[in-house]
């Protein structure tokens, strides 16, 4: 028996779909989404509901730095609550991060399917100034990126377009190279369809799962990046908020207050992995 | 495979030359020149000029890139250790020798003499984290791909997803956290210097562990995919269709084939580990070259950030040759002509 | 004395889907059974079963007795000391079934370990092994990794490997797809002759049926994991007695006269009733009787059957004769080739010739077979033709434009819509992403005179393809292979081509598809007028087809003729190799290892030519002979020489 949907009923249940065409299937792909909407969520709402401003000194709470019902995860040594700087850090990494990811996306997709789909002389030249970045280490690279050209918002995502942009390159590359020895490339071809609209009807959309996976992975990356940076200091400058400075200004007191440098540590950890857990999942799905 | 190994070596020379280029063109872009730093914020702009002038920094960049690169050779003489300058800087090497890597503006040495202790320390610790991740990872790798699918391919693979997914720096502070706070059974701090409490090797520990936990899980999780495809393969089927057993199967058929193409992966890891070696010294505060590094990029250390840089390109070029070479000799397919 | 292998009312079922039902059959000692299955018959889950490698999700239920021993209750250990010891197993797809990291001896000797042959004297043995399957030299083999030889050699490593420790059963599942006409015959014949000298029983796979009632005593025919008809090979041709088996019979190029497909398509598992499984597309179904399980019955001792209506089956009547030949000799070219030579740059400075002066006509509404074996240049000219790759020399011209220099992405609107491709792989032919409609209307905007509407021409073109207007909104994932391809040629079809390239467009598919798509192009010609190049491997299917018929061999036509001429007067020695190939013996197989160079000079078949008649064939190209009008062969030796001694060869074959 043929299942046929009748029409009518499909405009009713289009909302539905999309739902599930967005939901992950894979167990670990939802929790990892979940962990992110949290930060999101959060972030979002630091202004209203995180209970001090970020730079704000209670000098009394200096007598006593650590957890308490003022502050729930305790003060840093300038008296300055930790809770309301790890919401308002959210807000720098979860702004940095889709900036920083969807340019190196950007420039990744479009050399990789340049060199994927023309092959030749183009092919050999983007492949051959890819493999020169990424024979850099990454934060070496990092360093000396940002310390000639000094750190900033705009800065930093320069400098992960430039580190990422090459693998993500040669990503869309292998798919492109695959896919366009498919049938419906080579009608699209004998039909005379633009070069334009190969690439971005026939090819792309057919790319996609893993390339979600990939951008799921390279979020997370960046997170960890910028997260990073701020740490040994080529992140934005102080004194607003990101996790990684947190744990840099903090880390030496570790031995006598640890929760000063691991809350804005843990806080990183899980928004990195429900980046990790996502991009598995996706992954899985393929 | 000599002829393979030299036509890589002479790619590798190009790409070498290239990527310096670059590193020149980058570094040498920076806001904060030379002269300006040597003279002090306060110096006259016709001061810098002339000390511009004299050290050759007014040339178009490609002559100074040639110049930078007849130093580092031995042909030319480093203009900076000219007495008549009066900067107090001096080479006890001479000032024409090959690997001449120039002063450091920071310590107001030459180079090489910063370098040589740092560059021992980190290679220590290198050193130490690979001798732990390679069999580490390629027990775990091998442990769940083999048994893909199963519980302990599952326990293990989400294990290493964790461990992976955490930033170095993070991984310091939960350690730090665990062992300095709570059990205070480490140091907090790694200076190298043997002290009543603690030995040189307990200040070890904790760096080493860093390093490993960022980098076991994301080789053992490649380790694994490629050894769960390998046993998806007809030629595994084949080899129980014999018979063999799954030790056997394992051991004969699935490794070798599984580990040509981690084999990249794993030796491209160093290059991985350079970037956790400066994460890693800064939490522990290290004398290691990772640390050095970032105290020269924030000074705007120009020769020591150059060197650095390069000797990282170097040791990424050496790995990259040793994995294509590995891969060669795991594959007998790749036919060398 | 009990049969060596009892299967006994199996079933087999994959999470919630039955895959095999209610199977029973019986393989004495030295004997052959042959499994025959379109796709979906759950066949290779038999041999699966039988040697204990089956997916988690599948659970058995029956009996399996080997030699007494209950197969489905052993357990891993006693099934792993059956394996390769008592019962040898030859995959598909040798060359992924050999270890690339490890020399052919090793893998060989590999297979002694669980016998008692002693470490020293195993590499003998498999060297023994390797002589017995026909190679000269098994110590060089067996140095060998297994990229280094052949497709067909490594099949007869594979087969070597599960002779060695002397099995009592040997499962071959599809052990010849994916290797050449010429070797696969020759693999056959090495299969049927071994079974003489060891005794072994055969349990044969495949979904060629031609090929199993060649190496097979008698044949079972698989239907959506039922046994619908098991009977001696002879008699599953000539007297075929289930309407699915008749259907199958009929299907077959070189079986019957005019191929007449089987409507309808075989249900998935989930469509799957208690019934007949065929009932959908028999044409005796009767609801009542063919609604319920139904046991197999006997009609006589050595043939069962499982269909309620056996009675009122009327006896298989075959269409005899050849296929209605269309002369065609007077109509205007659509096509003209001249001279077409493509060569690639190989190694060492030399060239690897994939056309070399071809010379054709395609003329206006006909269908042109062109076969040839992989290699043989034959995608290359269509890719050419096509416009994705360029010729080093010659003309192909379409009107009076020269497209053989012309890629694809330069070629004017008009030019793109003369000629139109459709591609091999069912799977990829149809873009994931987009909807049925999407791809028709794609092709109607941009091949289509402006202005016609989509809207109206998509349901004209499905309905020229015979598929229904609703199946626009479908995305390929649900769509049968047959279905997809269908698009493809109504896609195709979309600018009213003057010339369809069909590259092996229906090799992908099911017998019964297949027939099914090539009714479907006859009807399309016969509608439309356009002509077609049909490329095939498959010489049997071409000759169904075409109107003429091109042989190709490295790059260049040995014999052009009318169908009816090539097929049943096939006159250059390589034709009559790729028809006869049941009577083909295996040394051919040692030159066919690919790249081999070339005679620079001579005939480019003088080294595997039966009937070389001495150095003219290496030193100088023969010119083309005719034979009769419209008929050439491109060869030294005069047509009916060549006649002379193909009757003089016949009697030696018995």
């Amino acid at each position: 028996m043929m299942h046929v949907r009748d029409p009518r009923k499909s405009t009713v249940s289009a909302n539905r779909r999309l739902w599930r065409h967005f939901w992950p299937k894979a167990v670990s792909a939802r929790f990892g989404i979940s962990l992110i909407l949290f930060w999101i969520v959060l972030a979002l709402l630091a202004p209203w509901i995180s209970p001090y401003p970020p730079n704000a000194q209670d000098m009394a709470a200096l007598a006593d730095l650590g957890p308490s019902a003022a502050h729930w995860l305790g003060t840093d040594l300038l008296g300055r609550d930790i809770l309301s700087r790890i919401l308002w850090g959210a807000r720098t990494t979860l702004v940095v991060v889709p900036v920083a990811t969807a340019s190196a996306f950007g420039v990744g997709t479009a050399i990789g399917l340049a060199s994927g789909y023309f092959g030749g002389l183009v092919d050999r030249a983007i492949s051959g100034l890819s493999d020169i970045i990424l024979s850099f280490p990454t934060l070496v690279l990092y360093i000396v990126l940002i310390a000639s050209i000094g750190p900033s918002l705009i800065n930093i995502v320069i400098a992960i377009t430039l580190a990422s942009a090459p693998s993500i390159g040669r990503i869309v590359r292998g798919l492109t190279l695959e896919l366009r020895s498919q049938g419906y490339v080579a009608a699209a071809e004998m039909r005379g369809e633009s070069t334009l609209f190969t690439l971005f009807f026939e090819i792309l959309p057919n790319a996609r799962g893993p390339l979600l996976a990939d951008l799921s992975m390279r979020a997370g990356l960046a997170v960890v990046t910028v997260g990073t940076l701020g740490f040994l200091g080529l992140g934005l400058p102080p004194p607003d908020p990101d996790w990684g400075s947190m744990v840099a200004e903090n880390v030496t007191m570790i031995p006598v207050y640890p929760y000063m440098a691991l809350f804005p540590g843990l806080a990183m950890c899980s928004l990195v992995i429900g980046f990790s857990m996502l991009a598995d999942g996706l992954e899985e799905e393929q | 495979m000599l002829a393979f190994a030299l036509r890589r070596i002479v790619q590798l020379l190009v790409t070498a030359i290239i990527s310096s280029f670059l590193l020149f063109v980058v570094t040498e872009f920076s806001p904060g020149t030379v002269s300006r730093q040597i003279l002090g914020p306060y110096a006259l702009p016709n001061q810098v000029a002339l000390l511009d002038q004299k050290l050759g920094l007014s040339q178009p960049l490609p002559q100074r890139y040639l110049n930078w690169l007849s130093i580092l050779a031995g042909l030319k003489a480093n203009p900076l250790g000219d007495p008549a300058l009066g900067l107090d800087l001096s080479d006890s090497r001479g000032d024409r020798y090959f690997g001449n890597f120039g002063y450091s503006l920071m310590f107001k040495q030459p180079v090489r003499d910063v370098l040589r202790e740092p560059l021992e320390n980190s290679a220590l610790l290198g050193a130490v984290a690979m001798v732990l991740i390679v069999p580490l990872s390629l027990f775990v790798g091998i442990l769940a791909g083999a048994n893909a699918g199963t519980r302990l391919d599952r326990v293990l693979s989400f294990g290493c997803l964790i461990v992976t997914s955490i930033p170095e720096y993070a991984a310091g502070v939960i350690l730090l956290t665990i062992f300095v706070s709570y059990f205070n059974w480490l140091p907090g701090t790694s200076p190298l210097l043997a002290t009543e409490e603690w030995s040189i090797a307990s200040q070890l520990v904790l760096p080493v562990a860093v390093l490993t936990l960022a980098t076991v899980g994301y080789v053992a999780r490649i380790v694994r995919a490629s050894m769960a495809d390998t046993m998806t393969k007809p030629y595994v089927r084949t080899a129980l269709l014999k018979g063999l057993t799954k030790r056997q199967i394992v051991t004969r058929h699935v490794i070798r084939n599984g580990m040509i193409p981690p084999m990249t992966v794993l030796l491209l890891q160093l290059n991985w580990l350079i970037g956790g070696v400066v994460v890693c010294e800064s939490i522990f505060a290290y004398p290691g070259v990772g640390r050095l590094l970032l105290q020269a990029g924030l000074f705007g250390d120009l020769a020591l950030v150059q060197t650095i840089t390069l000797l990282s390109l170097a040791i990424a070029a050496v790995t990259q040759l040793l994995a294509d070479i590995s891969y060669v000799a795991l594959n007998p397919r790749v036919r060398l002509t | 004395m009990s049969p060596l292998l009892q299967v006994e009312n199996l079933s087999l079922v994959y999470g919630g889907d039955q895959v095999v039902r209610d199977l029973s059959f019986t393989i004495g000692r030295g004997e052959s059974l042959g499994l025959v299955g379109e796709s979906g018959s759950g066949k290779s889950s038999v041999a699966n079963v039988i040697i204990g490698d089956l997916p988690k999700i599948a659970r058995a239920q029956g009996r399996i007795r080997y030699e007494g021993i209950d197969l489905l209750g052993a357990s891993r250990e006693q099934l792993r000391a059956l394996r390769g010891r008592r019962i040898g197993f030859v995959q598909q797809d040798p060359g992924a079934s050999l270890n690339p990291t490890m020399r052919i001896g090793r893998q060989l000797a590999e297979a002694l370990e669980q016998s008692d042959t002693p470490v020293r004297a195993r590499g003998e043995r498999a060297a023994e092994m390797l002589s017995r399957v026909g190679f000269d030299n098994p110590g060089a083999i067996m140095a060998r990794y297994p990229h280094q030889i052949s497709g067909g050699q490594q099949q007869r490593v594979m087969i070597a490997m599960a002779l060695l420790p002397r099995p009592d059963l040997i499962l071959l599942d599809e052990p010849t797809s994916g290797l050449d006409v010429t070797v696969e015959a020759a693999v056959i014949n090495l299969i049927a002759e071994l079974r003489a000298q060891f005794g072994t029983s055969l349990l044969f796979i495949s979904h060629n049926l031609n090929l199993v009632a060649k190496a097979c005593d008698r044949v079972g025919v698989l239907y959506a994991g039922d046994l619908v008809e098991e009977a001696p090979a002879g008699e599953v041709f000539q007297n075929p007695l289930h309407p699915y088996t008749q259907g199958l019979v009929n299907c077959l190029p070189g079986q019957a006269a005019v191929l007449r497909p089987i409507r309808g398509h075989v249900p998935s598992p989930q469509e799957r009733g208690p019934g007949c499984l065929f009932a959908s597309r028999c044409a005796y179904h009767l609801a009542g009787s063919c609604d319920a399980p139904f046991d197999m019955t006997a009609p006589d001792r050595s043939h069962r059957v499982r269909c309620a209506r056996l009675g009122d089956i009327p006896a298989f009547a075959r269409q005899t004769g050849a296929p209605e030949a269309r002369g065609l000799d007077t109509a205007p070219p659509a096509v003209t080739i001249r001279q077409l030579r493509k060569s690639y740059p190989a190694s060492g400075g030399d060239h690897f010739v994939a056309n070399d002066g071809i010379d054709l006509e395609i003329r206006q509404g006909e269908i042109l077979g062109l076969v040839g074996e992989s290699g043989s240049g034959k995608s290359t000219l269509a890719k050419i033709i096509a416009g994705f790759d360029v010729a080093t020399s010659g003309t192909i011209m379409v009107g009076d434009t020269d497209i053989a220099s012309l890629p694809v992405r330069r070629r004017s609107r008009a030019l793109l819509r003369q000629v139109q491709m459709v591609f091999q792989n069912p799977d990829s032919t149809l873009n994931p992403t987009h909807t049925i409609g999407w791809a028709l209307g794609r092709a109607i905007r941009k091949l289509e005179t402006p202005g016609t509407s989509p809207k109206t021409r998509v349901p004209d073109l499905l309905g020229l393809v015979a598929l229904l207007p609703g199946l626009g909104s479908r995305r390929p994932k649900a769509l049968s292979g047959g279905q997809r391809q269908r698009v493809a040629i109504a896609r195709a079809l979309a600018g009213r081509p003057r010339l369809l390239l069909a590259d092996e467009c229906v090799s992908a598919l099911d017998v019964s598809v297949q027939a099914a798509i090539i009714e479907l192009l006859q009807d399309i010609r016969a509608r439309t007028g356009t002509a077609i190049l049909f490329i095939s491997h498959d010489l049997p299917l071409v000759r169904q087809i075409s109107d003429r018929i091109i042989v190709l061999f490295r790059g260049k036509p040995m014999e052009v003729g009318s169908a009816s001429q090539v097929y049943s007067l096939p006159l250059h020695p390589y034709t009559e190799a790729l028809l006869s190939t049941g009577q083909h013996r295996a040394p051919e197989l040692e030159q066919l290892v690919p790249g081999t160079a070339r005679p620079a000079g001579g005939c480019p078949y003088v080294q595997r030519c039966a009937r070389v008649v001495g150095d003219i064939c290496w030193t100088q190209a023969p010119a083309y002979q005719r034979a009769a009008s419209g008929h050439e062969i491109y060869c030294h030796i005069p047509p009916d020489r060549l006649l002379e001694l193909q009757r003089a060869s016949l009697p030696a074959h018995g």
